[in-house]
């Protein structure tokens, strides 16, 4: 039989990791290794899922978006109100009642102009992507002040709250929702001209552009999506707690970034893929439900996930020197 | 021309999805509003039907106030259990007393009443300030909390007593209660075990007629 090859080991590092750790986790924790635990693991990812393919997206460009988390808040918001308090408008004597389908379209459609507007400030004036998305951060946690009073928006229905706390065949619709958008964006990014141009720009920015490509557009267009899958993970945290809470999403830019890099995309750009993060979701699931079975202290928790963060990125650096070599 | 075409056939599906699924349904603010209000409760409406339909008849059922204050004044606890209510596993009890009685002293916090006769020292503190706590809504024991789906509507019930309380009775009190004028009274207290020997005994009035 032949050895496994470094080039080998290194393209299939996430899925190495995630095998080791289910293995061990699977002897150490008999609860691990069950269907309903598999289900717990693949909801609770399922919001940093939907979020990290989108950044994913946005650092193969060789970009970073620190405002999904805000974003997503102010989308689930957004909906929420429209869908328990419609829109008054005051001036023609009526109000909107929105529908649970209107309600989700309209927090996807805040998602989405969040982010073009985030690409378009990138593009038109220039600025660092680590700057623009983190003043995007603030505007976007500020509206959703304004906009709930500093109060959750609860009572939202069941139908609203069936594509976050609802089963289709025995399957959180949370987790359905989240593998279709895994599959859809994998064959944006492998099988079409967008992809191929994301990957492009990513690997060097400015070849892209020499070749004739409006590298503008195209990262304005990676923002909207990632403003729209931000947007769609606030309706699934939305549905799924049946409140919008104005602090919803706290953090989250920062585990979607780590899942995005221990999944073997490259903070670069240029090198990564959609498989690979949900894989870097995975693990962070796994490692988190790993950790409560075997009642790790939290505080470890924090340094272990740490710890294993630093580690995806050493050996990610590790594997590209290797591959330019 | 296949762009204009492309656009047209994705306006006519957009406009087929939002016929079959609509977005939003469009209503007059008016029709909202009476939609709004449709089923949900309205602690004030509560609280005012309270004190025309429910507190009348009860008031002959609360109980003699110089028994009372002799109960607590003898054993707290005995006082508690036979006069009072206990909300919960709480130390707190609720009285609900009637009586009559002599004004002998109006003070800022409130009007002093003695049970004895115009030279005594005040039994009761009749409050004529603003009004917290659920005193009214628990002493007199006509308001249970599983009628209520959630806490918050059976907490906006005592905020509406209180305010009945603020602007029916304690004004009319504040305005003619002067030294040595009778009152026939109806209040309700709040007592730990260790407040039990205070005097007076702060009270707050559901019904004070000055004679």
């Amino acid at each position: 039989m032949k050895p496994l090859s470094k080039e080998t080991l290194t393209r299939f590092q996430s899925l190495i990791a995630l095998l080791v750790m289910i293995v061990f986790l699977s002897v150490k924790a008999d609860s691990f290794l069950t269907v309903s635990n598999g289900l717990t693991i693949l909801l609770q990812i399922s919001v940093n899922l939907c979020l990290s393919i989108g950044m994913t997206l946005i650092i193969l460009t060789g970009g970073i978006d620190l405002s999904v988390g805000a974003i997503l808040a102010l989308s689930g918001a957004v909906a929420a109100g429209l869908l328990k308090n419609g829109l008054t408008l005051a001036w023609l004597g009526v109000q909107l009642q929105f529908t649970p389908f209107g309600a989700v379209l309209a927090g996807l459609v805040v998602g989405l102009a969040l982010g073009c507007f985030n690409g378009t400030v990138i593009t038109r004036f220039k600025l660092p992507p680590f700057v623009a998305t983190l003043g995007m951060l603030s505007i976007a946690r500020g509206l959703t002040m304004l906009w709930t009073g500093g109060f959750p928006i609860t009572g939202l229905g069941p139908k609203f709250g069936f594509m976050g706390a609802g089963f289709w065949l025995g399957v959180p619709m949370a987790v359905w929702i989240c593998a279709g958008l895994v599959v859809l964006f994998y064959l944006i990014s492998i099988h079409t001209t967008l992809g191929r141009y994301i990957y492009a720009v990513g690997g060097n920015e400015k070849s892209a552009a020499y070749s004739g490509l409006n590298v503008n557009r195209i990262k304005i267009w990676v923002y909207t999506l990632g403003g729209a899958l931000a947007g769609m993970s606030g309706l699934l945290v939305t549905a799924r707690l049946d409140s919008a809470t104005p602090n919803a999403g706290l953090g989250y830019e920062l585990d979607s970034i780590a899942a995005v890099v221990i999944g073997g995309t490259s903070l670069s750009g240029g090198r990564g893929s959609v498989l690979g993060t949900a894989l870097g979701c995975l693990i962070i699931g796994v490692l988190n439900n790993g950790l409560v079975l075997l009642d790790v202290n939290a505080f470890w928790q924090q340094v272990i996930k740490g710890v294993v963060i630093l580690l995806a990125v050493i050996i990610d650096k590790a594997g590209g020197k290797s591959e330019r070599a | 021309m296949k762009r204009a075409v492309s656009i047209l056939v994705g306006c006519i599906v957009l406009a087929i999805v939002f016929w079959l699924f609509p977005a939003f349904h469009i209503v007059s603010l008016k029709q909202a509003q009476a939609e709004k209000t449709k089923g949900v409760f309205n602690a004030a409406d509560f609280a005012s039907e309270f004190w025309r339909k429910r507190l009348p008849p009860a008031l002959k059922q609360a109980a003699d106030a110089q028994t009372v204050l002799d109960a607590l004044t003898k054993d707290a606890k005995t006082a508690a259990t036979t006069y009072g209510r206990t909300v919960g596993i709480s130390d707190t009890s609720y009285y609900f007393i009637r009586g009559t009685g002599t004004v002998v002293s109006v003070v800022a916090k409130g009007i002093g009443v003695t049970l004895h006769g115009p030279d005594g020292k005040p039994d009761l503190l009749i409050k004529t300030g603003l009004l917290s706590g659920n005193t009214v809504r628990d002493a007199t024991g006509l308001v249970n909390a599983s009628e209520f789906p959630n806490s918050q509507n059976f907490n906006d019930i005592s905020t509406e007593l209180n305010r009945i309380v603020e602007s029916q009775v304690i004004p009319n009190l504040k305005t003619n209660a002067t030294a040595g004028r009778k009152l026939s009274f109806a209040v309700c207290a709040e007592l730990s075990e260790d407040d039990a020997a205070d005097r007076p005994l702060k009270v707050i009035p559901v019904l004070a007629e000055l004679q």
